[in-house]
C-alpha cells in the first residue's frame, strides 16, 4: 500500500513533470516553425511584374469554342506544340501527366491546355487522339492560322516552319516554354523545357492555396 | 527497501517514463507530403531521359564494341510520328551511328534537336553520330534521336518492334524498341 509522499518526493514528482513538458514544447516548437510557411521560390521563370495573360479564343477537339477567360478560377499550363513533333512536345506532356498524376485532388484546379501551331495537319481528332496517349483531361486547342500566329506572337512564342528534308514534311521551331497564368488570368511564370514535375507540382501547389 | 521507498521509485520511474514519451510525442519528423515521383530502382535499365525516370527491361545488346541498351519509345497512333532514345556505349574504336530502320514507320531519320534560348529547334543529321573511342552517345530528350516518320501501326504501351541500326564500322545491328507508357 502506497504511504504519503513526502513534500521533497512531491517537488521530484513536480519537477520531471515539468522537464517533460519542456521537452515536448520544445520540440514541437522546432517542429511548428518548420511547418509554418517559408516564403515559396519558384522553379519557374517569374513575370516581373506579372501581366494580364493575353485572351484568345480556339476550337477545341469537340469543335466548341473556348476562351482563355473560361478558365478564370483555375491554373491553366499553357503549351505551343504539335502532334507530328518527336520530341519536346511528348517530353513536356509526359512530365504533364507526371505533374497530374502528383497533384492527386489538387488537379481539379489546373487546366493542362495544348495549343497546336499545326492546325493544317492537327485535325480535331488528331490531337485529342494524341493527348489520350498522355491524359484525357488535357486540353487541345486549335484555329485558323492567322488566329494561331496572332496568339503565338502575343505570348512572345517563336515559330519557324522549315522544310529540313525529312519524310515528315515540315517540322517546327517553336519555343517550348509552359505558360502559367493564375486563377485571376495573370501570366505569372513560365517553366523551361525539361523542368522536372516535382519542381512543377510544387509551384502548382503554392498558386492553387494564393 | 521499504514500501513507501519502493513506491517512491516506481513513481520517478513512472515519470521518467512519461517524461519520455512526452519528448517522442513532440517530436519526429513530420511526415512527407508524399512527392515521390514512383522512380524504381529496380531495374539495371533505369534512366533518366528527362521527363522523369524511365525504366526499361535493362536488356543490353553487345555487337562486337558497342553496347546499345534503354532502347524505347512513346507509345502512338497510326500515321504519328514517333521518336526512339537509346544509350550506344563503345568499348572499341570509334565508330559513327550512319541511321535506322524499322518497318514499324515509312522513314527513320537521326534527328538532333538544340535548344536556342527557349526555342527548340530541330535538325536531321546527315553525317550521323559520332560515338568516341571508349565513350559513349545518349539519345534522350535533350539531343538526338531517332524521329519515326509515318508509324505503320500502333504503338501499344508494354509492346516491342525491333529496329536495325547503322553503323559504319560495326555493320548491321537489330535491337528491340521497348513501347513505354509515359
Amino acid at each position: 500500500m502506497l504511504g504519503p509522499l513526502s513534500a521533497g518526493q512531491w517537488l521530484l514528482f513536480v519537477g520531471a513533470l515539468i522537464v517533460g513538458l519542456l521537452i515536448m514544447f520544445v520540440v514541437m516548437n522546432n517542429r511548428t516553425q518548420s511547418i509554418v510557411a517559408q516564403p515559396h521560390t519558384f522553379s519557374g521563370l517569374p513575370y516581373d511584374p506579372v501581366e494580364p495573360a493575353p485572351d484568345f479564343s480556339l476550337f477545341d477537339t469537340s469543335g466548341q469554342l473556348v476562351q482563355l477567360s473560361d478558365f478564370r478560377g483555375k491554373i491553366v499550363m499553357l503549351f505551343f506544340g504539335y502532334t507530328n513533333c518527336p520530341l519536346a512536345c511528348p517530353t513536356t506532356l509526359s512530365i504533364w501527366k507526371q505533374v497530374h498524376q502528383s497533384l492527386g485532388a489538387d488537379a481539379n484546379d489546373v487546366r493542362f491546355v495544348l495549343i497546336s501551331v499545326d492546325p493544317e495537319r492537327d485535325t480535331a481528332e488528331k490531337l485529342e487522339q494524341h493527348l489520350t496517349i498522355f491524359n484525357s483531361d488535357f486540353i487541345g486547342l486549335r484555329g485558323d492560322m492567322i488566329d494561331t500566329e496572332s496568339i503565338a506572337q502575343a505570348y512572345n512564342v517563336y515559330i519557324e516552319y522549315e522544310d529540313v528534308g525529312s519524310a515528315a514534311g515540315y517540322l517546327i521551331h517553336h519555343t517550348a516554354l509552359t505558360y502559367v497564368i493564375d486563377k485571376e488570368g495573370q501570366l505569372v511564370m513560365a517553366f523551361p523545357y525539361e523542368t522536372g514535375a516535382p519542381e512543377i507540382t510544387a509551384d502548382l501547389q503554392y498558386l492553387i492555396r494564393q | 527497501m521499504n514500501l513507501k521507498q519502493s513506491a517512491i521509485s516506481r513513481m520517478l520511474t513512472a515519470l521518467l517514463l512519461f517524461a519520455g514519451v512526452l519528448a517522442a510525442c513532440g517530436g519526429g519528423e513530420p511526415t512527407d507530403s508524399g512527392m515521390d515521383m514512383g522512380s524504381e530502382d529496380g531495374g539495371m535499365g533505369d534512366m533518366d531521359m528527362g521527363g522523369g525516370d524511365v525504366e526499361t527491361s535493362g536488356e543490353e545488346v553487345v555487337h562486337g564494341d558497342l553496347h546499345i541498351s534503354a532502347v524505347w519509345s512513346r507509345p502512338g497512333f497510326r500515321g504519328d510520328n514517333g521518336a526512339v532514345y537509346m544509350m550506344v556505349m563503345n568499348d572499341g574504336d570509334a565508330d559513327t551511328l550512319i541511321g535506322a530502320h524499322t518497318d514499324a514507320a515509312a522513314a527513320t531519320e537521326l534527328h538532333e534537336m538544340t535548344m536556342e534560348g527557349d526555342v527548340m529547334k530541330m535538325q536531321l543529321v546527315s553525317g550521323g553520330l559520332e560515338i568516341p573511342a571508349g565513350g559513349h552517345v545518349e539519345l534522350d530528350s535533350g539531343g538526338y534521336h531517332f524521329m519515326l516518320v509515318d508509324l505503320q501501326d500502333d504503338l501499344q504501351p508494354g509492346g516491342h518492334f525491333p529496329l536495325i541500326l547503322q553503323f559504319e564500322n560495326g555493320g548491321e545491328v537489330t535491337v528491340e524498341v521497348e513501347v513505354v507508357e509515359p
